[in-house]
């Protein structure tokens, strides 16, 4: 399929029923990141406990003790650091790690990998692993011991995730189980039922001259057969140039064999650090649009089509509408005390609207950050500000990396008549002081929101939990949770989950008035997100994916 | 003044403890003791930055990340100097303690070093009363002694130009520490021949002269820089320098001759917390992999006695999961206190290692600091949060806790003296008291206090059994002749006596006395050994000739590498930071310098060739970058499957053409002199002059658009000369081969210049290899 015909596909699927559809999966499961390609961590699903006990683990062999659970039908040991959120389709799990159980008898715990690895939902057993080596090049590529950052993307029996060598790559989800090497790609060397079927793989940093910092994080998604991909593109050692700054950030691939349908580099050289957001996707005013958020702290929306397809070559990036999360006087500098940041989490759709947050890398230490609420039907520059010379402020200035507007030379920020902004929310002055106050700041956030009547959350990574009217971006409510937060909240049956680095995950009533329902904590630091899938809640800790279920009978 | 000592009688009266300790000073960070106690007058438990309450002055221009000390009423500290400013630099600042009033000001460039800005300041200094001198550990590896009296420098080393101490982006430095007439510094070291691949290795200087007496190291290649300041102890009569390594591992090294006595493995990465030796046992933190199973953290208690591995025979009590990666565990009573990095504080009991009540949440998310222990309570910061904390019967509660300016963020640690609390943030120093108690005195004086120093360590000592070689480490000039004492210690450390003893070395001769006398004319890297009876001990020692030099590798021997069959040599030996991450190899039929893309890690990276005293000189090579090439099938730099749809060229319609990939792996490779760097940068086709690279928005720096290729030899230049305060700095560049052009490429004066600096060269070779040949330095009037 060429990308016109990939195009009309596309269409075909808008047209039957719009963003709604793609990528949902099936009741039982919870095929990507955030449920579907809009991202809104919401499920229907009923009963899901609010009262369990993880469990204990023994201290020297860290071998769970289900006998201790409560509510937990299984744990299955994972690395010693685990960022990849679970993902649930066909009866399996699916999560990112790192090596340190060594599933794999040829490689021992104490051998550094990314891990992929697929259980089996009904009692937790491993099925098989995705294995990627660490990259020779070290830490600015591939950070020690991190492992898989990303959530894949599932669908029918393929599976689709950036590993982290920087490879967008499919996977057969049935591994080498069903007796057969799918393909193109069929040049594995081991075929053994404990490892992956790979279908095809892309490499960005050898074919598109991609050099990640730091590591790959983004949660492919999908429209048709379009798959859509961040590609982590960010700085050097030296933290202030981009080894290939015209190196793509944004990319449509054709997810059946990974080729190129179009590329955008847009962040190009403003890339304040690396680019780890994932993309959504939606039908957006009558036209698909893919929405990228990037390491310079704008947020972009495509044509999920591109344009200018020649038919069996690549077409263009059509870009839509561009919009700077930043205040245009803020300023990039290493630490807490920089309040000009660029985007962690992941834009999310809801009603036509669209929600997203800016963060960094929580090395940096905790400062202040913004959660806008975005019109998608504007087109071009449609931040809240321009930023202009007093010398002439007939044209907005060329665009700068570290600060947009700098007082000092004359220049300023003026309301942008072509804003798209429909509310703001850098925290809400609640006493009146005349300032915002720490409980009343919106802080830096690696977190998605979720949204459900009329109502959105967002944890920051300072410990507060928001929870805001949805048409204004007022706060109702926060809480703190003195500890940082670098997941993002599930809302099902009512409450909403969220955890953090404490290990906790604290459970209020989905209401206008706070109420904490719970706080279970799970033996060690959560920088995943709660998902469910049919009537189990999924939990991933460092070390762990709990699956738990009200009444469950631990399997041993 | 008055008023404080008739406080301080009255405060030992009640609390028994030695008048020094009252009035004492706080010459490390971690207080007098090295255990993060402050023995005092009562300290004042809360205040208020906006209304002034229990605020006795601040100080702007000593904020930082930097932990202050204390000696002579003088309070110490390493800060940024002028900030984003052009004339950027490190200092070590000094104020009136009492007063806050600045006293002098001790300034160093910051150079050659991957350390942002926001991170300079990132050790702490020490102080040492005997000599009234304090050490500063430079972020870039300058490393200074500086006369507390008058800011005076008494001496100063460049640890990167001489040892190849490395100076990263994350700028994690060392703290130094002094012991008897030693200062002793660490870092991980790419150094020359037996130092020449990674480790974490400490150099014990002699603290009058920067005279290196002993140098060692933990395990190669390890995976991190660390910064875990090291406790001296007194484990039953034998001194003991305690430090969580590089290596994931405790070392204890004899601090006079920095002979590894045992070691404690923790984790497969680095350690960074600072050891708390209590008798015989040490406590300790970290918040990494551990070696047994997929938990990360640990609190652990061993005994420090004992000799070699000691892992499974010394522990007393662990505790996995615990974060605490930065902060220092504190004793108060009987309790053990840590603070995670998540900024949660447990309590342990110090002796069975159970848990004391639940941990408590602390405002804020991230600690990085270490708590204060006095008057029976716990000062704690996040970096958002100050808080104060008292044992209970069952745990502990808050006296105090108050959230921070965002300007305040902290992560330095509080430390107290006299009555008074010093917190330093981000944006300033604050110093904390009661002013009603205060506003009648002045300072007090007492007697400075030296460092925890045993006497029992010292004598009498046994029968010699190791043999050091004084200077352990020494570049010297060709021909130069350069004294060797041979000084002996006995087995558990302690000094017997200097001796005499036969001497050997591998290059270059050496007298019977001990003088060492280096081959003239040539460059040379010596192994002097000196035999006392059936003991051996050794110096190192580099020389170089004069200037003009000149290298073209072609008598550089060549033998296959085992393990790929390739022809290569070794670059010259006393060159730094150069033979782990270089071969010789024969390129375009002449054998040449090769920066390697194989080494784990360390592809961009800088060497040094010659003194650090080298001013007023030009450095030339012809270099030449690998062309990659867009990925090739079955490449075997590709060790997992193949792509199995290349879209170069659909990436190249988009984006330009294949040509792009190719220029996107391009290195960067460049020039050294005088600690400047003339840099062709491959991705970004520029040609960049710089000294501080990562500020190269705002501090000295020339960049120019500069358009070269892979697969083509070009001749560089590199022209450094001084001029009353200010460097002159000229480069160019041309075709291997053509007219060298009259006009320089680029030129540049830095008006707060490095007036000296070893030549050396830059690479990045991450995606391909450096070819540099027919090296030239010569000196310019």
């Amino acid at each position: 399929m060429n990308i016109r015909q990939s195009i009309v596909a596309l269409a075909t699927l808008a047209t039957l029923g719009g963003c709604g559809l793609f990528g949902v999966a099936e009741a039982a499961d919870w095929n990507q990141w955030g449920g579907s390609s809009v991202r809104n961590n919401v499920s229907d699903a009923k009963n899901i406990p609010v009262d369990w006990a993880p469990g204990d683990f023994d201290v020297e062999t860290g071998a769970w003790r289900p006998e201790t659970s409560r509510n937990v039908a299984w744990a299955a040991p994972l690395g010693s650091q685990t960022y990849g959120n679970p993902v649930i389709a066909g009866g399996k799990a699916f999560v990112g790690t790192n090596n340190g159980k060594g599933w794999l008898k040829r490689y021992p715990p104490a051998t550094d990998l990314g891990c992929l690895l697929a259980f089996d939902i009904k009692n937790g057993s491993f099925l098989w692993q995705d294995s990627s080596e660490k990259l020779p090049t070290g830490r600015v590529h591939d950070w020690p011991l991190q492992g898989i950052c990303c959530a894949p993307l599932v669908e029918g029996d393929r599976l689709w995730y950036v590993t982290s060598r920087g490879e967008v790559k499919c996977l057969d989800t049935e591994g080498f189980r069903d007796g057969e090497n799918d393909g193109p790609f069929s040049g594995e060397k081991l075929q053994a039922e404990d490892e992956a079927d790979c279908v095809w793989v892309l490499d960005m940093m050898k074919d598109l001259g991609v050099s990640q910092h730091n590591m790959c994080s983004c949660s492919v998604t999908s429209a048709g057969d379009f798959l859509f991909v961040n590609t982590s593109n960010g700085v050097d050692e030296g933290h202030l140039n981009l080894p290939n700054p015209e190196a793509p950030s944004f990319l449509c691939l054709d997810k059946r064999d990974g080729k190129l349908l179009w590329a955008d580099g847009s962040p190009g050289a403003f890339v304040l650090h690396g680019q780890w957001s994932s993309p959504a996707y939606a039908e957006l005013g009558g036209v698909p649009q893919v929405l990228f958020g990037g390491g310079d702290g704008w947020l972009y929306a495509f044509d999920a089509r591109g344009e200018g397809s020649s038919g069996s070559g690549p077409g263009r990036a059509k870009l839509l509408w561009q919009f700077d999360c930043n205040p245009k006087e803020s300023k990039y500098t290493l630490g807490g005390r920089a309040d000009r940041n660029h985007i962690i989490g992941t834009p999310v759709v809801h009603d036509g609207l669209v929600y997203i947050a800016v963060g960094e890398d929580p090395e940096h230490g905790e400062g202040v950050g913004h959660l806008w609420c975005i019109d998608p039907t504007k087109r071009g520059d449609v931040s809240s500000e321009l930023a202009l010379s007093l010398a002439d402020p007939s044209k907005p200035l060329p665009r700068r990396r570290e600060q947009a507007v700098i007082k000092e030379q004359g220049e300023v920020s003026r309301p942008n008549p072509n804003s798209a902004a429909v509310w703001h929310y850098p925290g809400f002055d609640v006493d009146g002081n005349g300032k915002l106050d720490f409980e009343e700041t919106m802080h830096r956030t690696c977190g998605t929101v979720a949204i459900q009547d009329g109502l959105l959350f967002v944890a920051d990574f300072s410990g507060l939990f928001h929870c805001l009217d949805l048409k204004t971006g007022k706060p109702h409510w926060t809480h703190d949770m003195l500890a940082a937060s670098w997941g993002s909240p599930l809302v099902v049956d009512g409450k909403v989950y969220i955890g953090d680095e404490d290990g906790d995950i604290s459970i209020f009533k989905v209401a206008k008035e706070k109420e904490l329902i719970g706080e279970i904590n799970m033996g060690n630091s959560v920088y995943s997100t709660p998902i469910v899938a049919g009537d189990t809640l999924y939990i991933a800790n460092k070390s762990h994916l709990f699956a738990i279920r009200a009444g469950a009978t631990p399997v041993k | 003044m008055r008023f404080l000592k008739t406080l301080c009688v009255v405060w030992l009266i009640g609390f028994t403890l030695a008048a020094a300790e009252c009035v004492g000073d706080w010459p490390d960070w971690r207080g007098p003791r090295q255990d993060r106690h402050y023995d005092g007058p009562p300290l004042v438990t809360s205040f208020d930055p906006e209304k002034g309450t229990n605020l006795l002055w601040k100080n702007d221009e000593a904020g930082g990340i930097s932990t202050p000390v204390i000696m002579g009423e003088k309070l110490f500290t390493l800060v940024r100097h002028k900030p984003g400013t052009k004339e950027e630099a490190e200092k070590l600042l000094c104020l009136d303690a009492r007063s806050g009033k600045k006293l002098w000001e001790n300034v160093f460039n910051v150079y050659l070093s991957d350390v942002p800005a926001e991170r300079v300041g990132w050790s702490a200094v020490v102080a040492d009363p005997e000599s009234n001198t304090v050490f500063a550990h430079g972020v870039c590896g300058a490393f200074t002694a500086v006369d507390a009296a008058t800011g005076k420098t008494r001496w100063q080393r460049s640890l990167h130009e001489e040892f190849g101490f490395l100076s990263t982006y994350g700028g994690r430095t060392n703290i130094p520490v002094v012991f008897e007439d030693l200062v002793i510094a660490s870092a991980v070291v790419t150094g020359w021949g037996d130092t020449a691949r990674p480790a974490h290795r400490f150099l014990g200087m002699d603290k009058a002269t920067g005279q290196v007496r002993w140098m060692n190291g933990t395990k190669e290649l390890p995976e991190d820089t660390t910064y875990s300041t090291p406790s001296l102890a007194d484990f039953g009569g034998q001194a003991a320098l305690v430090f969580g390594s590089s290596d994931g591992s405790v070392w204890n090294f004899q601090p006079r001759t920095g002979k590894a006595v045992w070691n404690f493995k923790l984790s497969r990465r680095g350690l960074n917390v600072a050891p708390l030796v209590d008798g015989e046992t040490i406590f300790i933190s970290q918040a990494e992999e551990n070696l047994d199973n997929t938990s990360m953290g640990s609190v652990t208690a061993f005994k420090g006695i004992g000799a070699g591995d000691i892992t499974a025979s010394h522990a007393v009590w662990q505790k996995k999961g615990v974060m605490d990666g930065r902060s220092m565990p504190v004793i108060l009573g009987e309790r053990l206190y840590c603070i995670d990095d998540g900024a949660k504080v447990y309590a342990f009991d110090r002796a069975s290692g159970a848990a004391v009540g639940k941990p408590v949440k602390l405002l804020g998310t991230i600690v990085r600091g270490s708590p204060l222990v006095a008057d029976g309570r716990l000062y704690v910061c996040s970096t958002s949060g100050w808080h104060v904390i008292e044992p209970t019967a069952d745990g502990m509660k808050f006296v105090n806790r108050m959230r921070l300016d965002e300007d305040d963020e902290v992560t330095a640690s509080p430390v107290a003296n006299n009555g008074l609390v010093y917190l330093t943030t981000a944006a300033r120093l604050y110093c904390l008291g009661d002013k009603a108690a205060t506003s009648s005195s002045s300072a007090s004086v007492g007697p400075a206090v030296p460092q925890k120093v045993s006497d029992t360590t010292k004598a009498p000592a046994g029968e010699p059994a190791w043999v050091q070689v004084v200077p352990a480490e020494a570049q010297i000039a060709a021909g130069e002749t350069l004294p060797l004492k041979v000084r002996l210690f006995d087995a558990t450390g302690r000094f017997v006596k200097e001796s005499p003893a036969t001497f050997s070395a591998s290059a270059g001769t050496v007298a019977e006395n001990g003088s060492y006398t280096a081959a003239a004319g040539s460059h040379a890297a010596a192994i002097v050994t000196a035999k006392v009876g059936n003991l051996e001990g050794k110096a190192r020692i580099r020389s170089m000739p004069p200037l003009p030099w000149s290298f073209d590798f072609d008598e550089v021997a060549l033998s296959a590498d085992p393990k790929t069959g390739v022809m290569r040599g070794e670059p010259p030996l006393p060159w730094i930071g150069m033979r782990y991450r270089h071969v010789v190899r024969e390129v375009d039929g002449s054998k040449c310098l090769v920066k390697v893309t194989t080494i784990p890690k360390g592809t961009r990276s800088q060497g040094w060739i010659g003194p650090i005293t080298f001013h007023d000189y030009r450095v030339q090579a012809d270099f030449r970058a690998r062309e990659s090439g867009v990925e090739k099938p079955g490449d075997p730099a590709t060790p997992v499957a193949k792509s199995a749809s290349s879209d170069a060229d659909a990436f190249a319609k988009k984006f330009g053409n294949p040509a792009a990939l190719e220029k996107a792996r391009m290195p960067d490779m460049g020039l050294i002199a005088q600690r400047y760097t003339l840099d062709m940068m491959g991705a970004s086709q520029q040609l960049q002059l710089r000294s501080w690279p990562p500020q190269v928005g705002t501090y000295f720096s020339k960049t120019i658009p500069f358009a070269w290729e892979a697969g083509r030899w070009y001749t560089m230049k590199l022209e450094a000369r001084t001029r009353e305060g200010s460097a002159l700095l000229r480069g160019k560049v041309w075709p291997r081969g053509e007219p060298e052009p009259e006009a320089w490429t680029i030129e540049g004066v830095h008006d707060t210049g490095n007036l000296q600096g070893s030549p050396g060269f830059f690479g990045n070779s991450k995606d391909s290899e450096i070819y540099i040949d027919n090296v030239r330095v010569e000196a310019v009037q």
